[in-house]
């Protein structure tokens, strides 16, 4: 057993035999060997059940937006990304700091497949700050390719800088392919830790601003236009949305694309580290104008 | 539902490009659509009793308008919808002759693309709600900013039709740069003798109260309750205590270049701006003290028989409700020594209009007497040159300054009569004398003998003789040719240009500036002192060059304007406001930062879930501050916001009728 998920079960037994907290949300083994999954403990004698391990990749955040969990104490898991969209979720008056305690756990970047997740090597935010969270636990087995400094934002971004030296033609014909394939499963909306409408856009009736049709291609490629919009300056760049997805579509990469121009534009934000408003919710009157004379958009 | 549709033919405006019975018969044919008509003028009475009487005929309880822009007509048939006892929001109007028939040459498209147009509109009528504006009282106190003619005639004005007002002026005088004038034009009546009165008249008026050497801090509220706060400066000289005798200005031994003489005398660093300033009271540049800089001195205190300067003397916060609020910030001049050609800057001898002004004021730096800066000689020939900085594309700006036409001329008359062996010269792009009794002050002008040239100047250089005179060189247009003049004065007729902080305070009023940077109107024709943001209005040179005369008339203007809101006594808020979906909307805030007018805040809401009553945040409009501009609609991620008139549903509906 390694280091952290021994201290996290501790942890986790002792803030529930003091009655400190109702409930800890954290990560179980799951029925495959190569798998965790999202599991709550209530009982002392439970909290062995507790681990976190380089598949420990769902985030658990949002959960604390859902009813079952409203009015109990919770103590939950956070690894860096998750922690990250924590603080968004705080920043956006969505929860109280004061009533969730968070064990903050050192990430040693989760698995993508064989590999480690590409994500995790352009990570630098993989353990939360000491300051945010209630309890921190290091002492993770980073791997080799994870130790010293992260990869640097280009070089992260290399499928980017090969859709950017597309023709506009062959850029459209490779979205076209890949946002094809969608079955509007909805998965990447569900998973992404920082999608937390109450009522999402796309599940509003009457206006429908999207077409339920699900045959029509035009609609699958609004839908992920508009989510990535949605999301832009808000993303966390945990990598859950391209994940999950059942039909293996690139979605990190309209992500990433926006996470690029707005740094070339508004300067670096990092959603849920800076402070709010994110980038695209304010003006400065010295921000370039795409719509004036000088700006060229 | 019942929807009525008309259709104007604007007499030919429409009609000539846009089948117009072809409209009202497509558009006849969409549901709810019970009864359409074509009208020849749908604004006139006849055409508005044509829409009346349908309404009560088809018991029709919505109104589409096919005709020209809504910013023409749309309160007219809101008024007549409200006569009907229908809501004024229930009518909706698509623009078939800005948008359509006046920029089309094609009849048979124009038509199909007027039909788009009223069905969408058709479409939107369908999810119209009606809406209300709220009436809000209004604060009977008028903030007028800047204390030059505009200003203080505004002020005069507001003062007189019995309301309070504050006159806030950022130097220690009101007067403005009116005060810095020798004659004015086209009568030559001396400028002080015409502003002083003004002057004293606001500072004793009853209502007016005078905030000098203050500047604002921060506005917020909307029209009828502007709460603002100003900062008045310290001035080191108690105000209640100094009677202005003026003893510790003579005494005072710290020297600088004094602006109000453009730097061609000096003053001392405790001053007063110029020797008729209202409050006759001096100021302390704290910048230039000997004792603010080296901690010794102090002669101004030791000196002072009523013990009035006071060192340690802090900056004011003053905070005051008000109802209107008049912008009258004015201007400043362009220093052209970017214009390397003119060599401003490196000769002495190259002035500006507004040094010449000062030189030739009796009170100004030489009593009235003209000289050379580089020698201190009379000069005897002086050449004016033209818009040195205005409507130039490349170097300056693109604007007419307007003004310098006729100040020039009035110069080289002035010169004319008190120096009569002085000769002028004036090079030209245009002369421009639109006002009244301008042209023949011009005529009279040349008649005097001054010699108007045609053209640019190319250069200006010193002619290198022991004199040290000026070689103007430049284009007689009239003779085709080149010519040099030998100049013992060159007089620029510098730009106007927007106050340096005019960016600044439109951030704090929320009011817009055009490409120049100065302050915009409302509409340029019908609207040209109000501001986009109601309550606030523009006076003077702040919304674009003009002239004393326009100034003052523009002036008394936003003085009806703000008497107007006060005798009304209340406001009607825009009805067209933002709306929360509370059900949607997850108190996020993003909105908060994007609205301009600070109308948008947290409320914590009570809602019952699983038998308990929880409380949540959720964004709250106040609806007198907003102004339905949208910028939170189009944030808002989840849609929880819309705008009244406006609605997602309506702007889907008319897209999916495309």
């Amino acid at each position: 057993m390694c280091k952290i998920t021994e201290e996290l079960q501790q942890i986790a037994a002792e803030l529930l035999k003091e009655g400190k907290v109702d409930l800890v949300l954290g990560y179980t083994k799951g029925e495959q060997e190569e798998q965790s999954v999202p599991c709550i403990v209530t009982q002392p004698e439970d909290a062995s059940k507790l681990i976190f391990d380089e598949y420990s990749e769902k985030a658990l955040s949002k959960y604390l937006l859902e009813e079952s969990f409203q009015d109990k104490k919770v103590a939950i898991v956070l690894k860096g990304c998750d922690q990250r969209a924590f603080k968004l979720m705080q920043d956006e008056s969505r929860l109280g700091r004061e009533d969730v305690y968070l064990i903050g756990v050192e990430c040693p970047g989760m698995k993508w497949g064989e590999d480690l997740s590409p994500f995790c090597l352009h990570c630098d935010y993989r353990t939360p700050a000491k300051e945010d969270v209630d309890s921190l636990l290091t002492g993770a087995d980073i791997p080799e390719a994870m130790q010293g400094e992260p990869l640097d934002h280009e070089d992260s971004f290399t499928d980017i800088n090969r859709l950017e030296k597309m023709s506009k033609e062959e850029r459209f014909e490779f979205w076209k392919r890949q946002l094809n394939r969608c079955k509007r499963c909805y998965t990447c909306r569900n998973a992404c830790p920082v999608c937390t409408c109450r009522v999402c856009v796309f599940d509003r009736e009457n206006p429908d601003y999207i077409d339920r049709a699900k045959d029509q291609m035009a609609q699958h490629q609004f839908y992920h236009v508009i989510r990535a919009f949605h999301v832009s300056d808000r993303c966390v760049s945990c990598g859950e949305c391209a994940r999950v997805c059942p039909e293996g579509i690139p979605l990190h990469l309209l992500n990433q694309k926006l996470l690029r121009e707005l740094d070339k534009f508004y300067g670096e934000y990092q959603a849920g580290i800076d402070e709010v408003p994110t980038p695209l919710s304010h003006a400065n009157a010295d921000e370039p104008d795409f719509f004036g004379k000088e700006g060229k958009a | 539902m019942k929807i009525g549709v008309f259709i104007c033919w604007c007499g030919s405006n429409i009609k000539n490009m846009v089948d117009v019975e072809r409209v009202a018969e497509a558009t006849g044919k969409m549901p709810h659509v019970v009864y359409t008509q074509d009208v020849q003028y749908l604004c006139s009475e006849v055409g508005q009793s044509d829409i009346g009487n349908a309404i009560d005929e088809h018991q029709l309880d919505r109104v589409v308008i096919g005709a020209c822009s809504p910013r023409m007509h749309e309160t007219t048939f809101q008024q007549l919808m409200n006569r009907k006892g229908l809501n004024p929001y229930y009518v909706e109007i698509a623009n078939i002759r800005e948008h359509c028939s006046w920029v089309h040459t094609d009849k048979a498209k124009a038509t199909v693309k007027a039909i788009d147009l009223v069905k969408k509109a058709v479409a939107k009528s369908y999810y119209a709600v009606p809406l209300h504006a709220e009436s809000l009282p209004v604060n009977k106190r008028a903030l007028v900013i800047g204390g030059g003619i505009a200003g203080i005639q505004a002020a005069l004005d507001i003062a007189d039709a019995g309301y309070p007002v504050d006159l806030l002026e950022k130097e220690s005088s009101i007067g403005g740069k009116m005060a810095q004038f020798d004659k004015t034009f086209p009568t030559l009546d001396c400028s002080a003798c015409i502003l002083t009165p003004k002057m004293v008249e606001a500072a004793t008026h009853e209502n007016i109260t005078l905030h000098t050497y203050s500047e604002l801090e921060d506005v917020s509220g909307y029209v009828g309750n502007f709460h603002v706060t100003i900062r008045k400066r310290a001035t080191s000289v108690d105000e209640e205590r100094c009677t202005g005798c003026g003893e510790c200005v003579t005494k005072c031994p710290a020297k600088v270049d004094n602006e109000f003489d453009q730097g061609h005398s000096k003053r001392k660093a405790i001053y007063t701006l110029f020797a008729q300033a209202v409050p006759n009271k001096p100021v302390l540049d704290r910048k230039n003290c000997i004792y603010f800089k080296t901690g010794k001195c102090g002669v101004c205190k030791k000196i002072c028989p009523t013990d009035a300067i006071n060192y340690e003397m802090e900056d004011q916060l003053i905070e005051n409700d008000y109802g209107a609020i008049i912008v009258a910030t004015g201007f400043e001049l362009n220093e052209p020594t970017h214009l390397g050609e003119y060599h401003y800057g490196h000769h002495p001898d190259v002035i500006t209009s507004l040094e010449l002004e000062r030189m030739l004021n009796a009170s100004g730096p030489t009593q009235g007497k003209m000289y050379r800066p580089s020698n201190g000689k009379e000069p005897k020939r002086i050449v004016f040159i033209q818009c040195a900085g205005s409507r130039d594309r490349h170097d300056g700006n693109s604007y007419c300054s307007k003004v310098c036409c006729l100040y020039t001329a009035k110069h080289t008359i002035l010169l004319n009569e008190k120096f009569p062996d002085t000769e002028s010269y004036v090079f030209y792009i245009d002369v421009r004398t639109a006002g009244k009794n301008y042209e023949e002050f011009y005529e009279r002008a040349r008649q005097m003998g001054a010699n108007y040239l045609r053209g640019h100047v190319s250069k200006v250089e010193p002619l290198g003789d022991s004199d040290n005179r000026l070689l103007v060189r430049g284009y007689d247009g009239s003779l085709g040719e080149q010519t040099e003049i030998e100049a013992d004065l060159v007089v620029l007729a510098t730009s106007i240009e927007p106050q340096q902080g005019a960016k600044k305070l439109a951030g704090m009023l929320g009011i817009s500036s055009d490409r120049n940077g100065f302050y915009s109107e409302a509409h340029a024709k019908l609207k040209p002192v109000e501001t986009q943001t109601q309550g606030v209005y523009l006076a003077g040179v702040c919304q674009g060059p003009k002239d004393i005369p326009e100034a003052v008339s523009q002036a008394s203007g936003t003085a009806a304007k703000a008497i107007v809101l006060f005798n009304r006594g209340q406001v009607k808020g825009v009805p067209t406001t933002a709306m929360v979906d509370e059900e949607l909307c997850s108190g996020c805030m993003q909105c908060k930062p994007v609205c301009p007018y600070e109308a948008i805040s947290q409320e914590m809401i009570t809602e019952r879930a699983h038998g308990k009553a929880r409380q949540r945040p959720v964004a709250s409009i106040n609806r007198a501050l907003c102004q339905g501009c949208g910028a939170c609609a189009g944030l808002c991620r989840s849609g929880a916001m819309d705008i009244g008139g406006f609605t997602g549903r309506q702007l889907l509906a008319e897209v999916d009728t495309l």
